[in-house]
């Protein structure tokens, strides 16, 4: 039995809140009494009147603060038990003063200790299953060693979970080798999402293709999925095979049989012609001696030209240009890869138009070059279309084995500026650069331009594959939803009150607002355990990048499945090319004599946004990371940021599922949430905290049905409106 | 009487000597140029009945010269019959789609030829 229960407590309060006033109202008006106020009524009125209102105030009070004092103590029980519950299984609640209330911590502290326990047992058990599943992929990965093929399996963003070391050869992966890298760090990521998303759409249950990586390798892919246990296909397998040397052997025959072909048939010409004249000229009539020697050279010539014609016309398909391999593809398919290499910068990409026929021949094309051709075409076309007008793409079968594709536009140009696009040279997956007219050369192809009053065209004659499938395809692939897609730009910061001193004055909240809207609906209602993310931090010069403040350090941190990637992390010093403050130094720690070996942020920036490719960018306060790093990525030309990707705020969203706590920066989050931050202010263990904090910060969304990114930028968005005063 | 008058367009001499003797003989005028551009004044300067233009050429190509033709008003209507080595049909087709009226390819005969010129020069007949 506790010695003072709540009841008790409950019954002395009331009583008290009752008996205390009486005994001083009673006091008061004996006293009143005895100097005979009572005599004036209005003074009797009076003294009734402040008494009343006096005990009214007292019995408000004293409510009020025990229904807090009670309240505030279950609040506490509540938040406590949520950690305990989600996130932070080693939080214990309180014990004050032993009433039921405490009590109920009590039994609450022993549940969880009980939890955990279990917890223990479960952990174990995981860990054996880990251990063999260990075991599984070290006998997998030597049986890969030993394959003569090379093996890579990624999942569907890309990221390599499992190679060997012959694809690892093939791919020319530096040291350290693919894992947890990009493949499209090494092949061309447009070519690859193609031939997933015909496996997504369940159109076959395997692809072949080429792959050229940049070691200039010409490798043969054959690519299969494999599926989680909802039957959702979650990564793929790539089986890689060198053909560089047959490729390259068969390239060099194929060029020889061309040119022997062509120069040929010029002489062939003069000689059969030259003889057919002189055959009719009168001086060689029958009868002259020389005549018979004649009619040989003639007759010899037209067998020649014979020859000639039947060995070069039907060989079309085989004076494509190898080393390249060709794929099959419909015009409409070829289109949609080209349109996602697109930057979507201000790129209305839905305005394009494509008319195929149906069935839709498949044309023989390497994708990755044909596409980057078009896609160059595309762009430019969209550019200089008129304000109303239209981009279309129309294919039609044309004689024999011929596809006349027109890519044109609405508008108005010059011939030569036409031209000059089909001999500008356009960067052909990872291996290269070349014209678009040499592209359509070694596709055995023609290519030429057209412009008239009110509208240009590029004009293209392509060999069609013959296949049995061809009438079977033509349907426009679905778009893939390995990565985002959006449109529009980001500009700069602005002023806020939310977060720590040091940063303070960083928020822009119209950067959200565009980042928002460059969100395309399909995008917003992705599952958040779906995602990938990665968790940023910076170490500058300084706060004022606009000033010349520069990045020092930058890491990064892959959070994928709902699970902190501990060896998935990109971590870089950088030169910044002007000297470290010592102001600065106190505070990461980073000298001048660390970073003058460093890469400039020109190579590092661009690797990192290899890193973090198809990723969510999320930082603790993010935007001050992305206002330092804006003006180099701008300077260096390449996307925005927050363009093509949603950024975010762990600092909001910890607003969002903490709105009664006080402070939100990372040290006070990190405690909150049971998170130990290691080297605290440097970009890798700011990186890895916040990863942290965001990976229990997701699981407290889901408790509060948050589980869709557009759901989380809502509740982003609820905090920045609502709680932080705009500046 | 002169049949018509043909602008040879060719860089290699020999066919230039072929045609040139086939077509005399046959009763055209000739004239000829080596190259794209020597071509294009050579048209510009004698308005000709027909063009015979090779493709593969120095400065510029055949298909260059038919669109430069083909887009002058007062050219436009010349005949223009295409000479190739390569002979493939994503060429022809281009040359056609360009505003050729015909596609001759090498090795070719002379009836061919001279078929091909005859049946150009019909319509204006």
């Amino acid at each position: 039995m506790r010695p003072w229960n709540l009841e008790r407590k409950l019954v002395l309060a009331v009583l008290a809140l009752f008996l205390v006033p009486t005994v001083v109202a009673g006091a008061i008006l004996a006293a009143l009494y005895r100097r005979g106020a009572f005599e004036d009524p209005a003074a009797l009125v009076l003294a009734f009147v402040v008494g009343f209102v006096g005990m009214m105030a007292y019995l408000g009070l004293m409510a009020h603060g025990l229904g807090r004092a009670l309240v505030s103590r279950l609040q506490e029980i509540q938040r406590g038990t949520e950690l305990m519950a989600t996130v932070h299984p080693d939080h214990r609640l309180r014990v004050h003063r032993g009433d039921e209330v405490d009590a109920l911590a009590e039994e609450i502290n022993r549940m969880a200790d009980r939890v955990r326990e279990a917890r223990g047992g479960l952990e174990t058990q995981v860990e054996q299953a880990t251990r063999a599943l260990s075991e599984e992929r070290a006998k997998l990965s030597a049986i890969l060693a030993e394959l003569d093929e090379g093996v890579v399996v990624a999942t569907l963003d890309g990221l390599v979970t499992l190679a060997n070391p012959v694809a690892q050869e093939l791919l020319g992966a530096p040291t350290g080798g693919l894992l947890a890298r990009s493949l499209f760090d090494f092949v061309d990521r447009e070519k690859v999402a193609h031939f997933l998303d015909r496996l997504r759409a369940g159109q076959s249950a395997a692809e072949r293709f080429s792959l050229q990586p940049a070691s200039g390798a010409v490798l043969h892919a054959g690519m299969t999925p494999f599926l989680g246990a909802d039957g959702r296909i979650t990564g793929f397998i790539l089986a890689l095979r060198d053909v560089s040397r047959p490729a390259h052997r068969e390239d060099e025959r194929r060029r020889l049989l061309t040119e022997t072909l062509e120069a040929l048939r010029g002489p062939l010409s003069s000689v059969r012609s030259l003889s057919e004249s002189l055959l009719g000229d009168p001086s060689f009539a029958p009868g002259n001696g020389s005549r018979p020697l004649l009619e040989a050279i003639h007759a010899e010539a037209v067998r020649l030209s014979g020859l000639v014609a039947s060995v070069g016309v039907p060989s079309l398909m085989g004076l494509a240009h190898a080393p390249w391999h060709f794929e099959q593809i419909t015009v409409s398919d070829l289109i949609v890869v080209s349109l996602r290499r697109l930057a979507p910068d201000g790129m209305d990409r839905d305005a394009v138009r494509v008319e195929a026929p149906t069935p839709e021949p498949r044309l023989r094309a390497e994708v990755s070059a044909l596409s980057a051709a078009f896609a160059h075409l595309l762009g430019h076309l969209l550019a200089m279309r008129t304000p109303a007008g239209g981009v279309w793409v129309r294919s039609s079968r044309r004689r024999g084995q011929v596809m006349q594709v027109e890519a044109g536009a609405d508008g108005q140009s010059t011939l030569a500026r036409l031209e000059e696009l089909l001999d500008a040279s356009v960067k052909v997956g990872p291996a290269g650069r070349l014209s678009v007219r040499e592209i359509v050369r070694r596709h055995a192809g023609e290519a030429w331009a057209v412009a008239d009053a009110d509208r240009l065209a590029f004009r293209f004659t392509l060999p069609v594959e013959e296949t049995r499938e061809s009438s079977s395809t033509g349907d426009g692939l679905p778009p893939s939803g390995a990565r985002f897609v959006g449109a529009g730009t980001v500009s700069g910061f602005g002023g806020g009150e939310a977060g720590p001193d040091w940063r303070r004055g960083f928020y822009d909240f119209s950067f959200f607002d565009q980042m928002e809207r460059s969100l395309l609906p399909a995008d917003r209602a992705r599952a958040l355990d779906e995602l990938t993310f990665v968790v940023l931090d910076t170490e500058t010069t300084g706060l004022h990048p606009e000033a010349g403040d520069r990045v020092l350090s930058m890491a990064g941190v892959r959070v994928r499945d709902g699970v902190l990637r501990r060896s998935e992390v990109f971590d870089a010093l950088i030169n910044p090319g002007r000297p470290i403050p010592a102001g600065s130094i106190r505070f990461h720690g980073i000298t001048d004599a660390m970073v003058a070996e460093a890469p400039s942020i020109d190579v590092v920036l661009p690797a990192f946004l290899r890193f973090a490719e198809g990723a969510v960018l999320v930082g603790h306060e993010v935007w001050f990371d992305l206002r330092c790093l804006e003006p180099d990525v701008a300077r260096l030309g390449l996307p925005s940021l927050t363009a093509t990707r949603p950024v975010l705020d762990s600092l909001l969203l910890s607003q969002a599922v903490h709105a009664s706590a006080s402070d939100h920066d990372l040290d006070a989050v990190a405690a909150r949430l049971g998170v130990r931050i290691q080297a605290r202010h440097s970009a890798l263990g700011d990186a890895l905290a916040t990863a942290e904090v965001f990976v229990r910060l997701l699981e407290l969304l889901r408790k509060r049905h948050i589980r869709t990114l557009g759901q989380a930028l809502d509740a982003a968005r609820a905090v920045r409106t609502h709680r932080m005063p705009r500046s | 009487m002169s049949k018509g008058r043909v602008v040879i367009i060719e860089d290699e001499p020999h066919i230039v000597l072929s045609l040139e003797f086939l077509l005399r003989r046959e009763g055209y005028e000739t004239a000829s140029a080596a190259d794209g551009e020597e071509g294009l004044a050579l048209v510009r300067q004698l308005h000709p009945d027909v063009v015979l233009l090779d493709i593969m050429m120095p400065k510029r190509n055949g298909y260059q010269v038919c669109q430069a033709i083909k887009s002058d008003p007062d050219l436009a209507a010349i005949p223009v019959i295409m000479l190739s080595a390569k002979g493939q049909e994503v060429e022809i087709l281009k040359g056609l789609e360009l505003g050729a009226s015909a596609y001759v390819a090498k090795p070719f005969g002379n009836a061919e030829v001279l078929e091909t010129i005859r049946a150009a020069l019909e319509p204006r007949a």
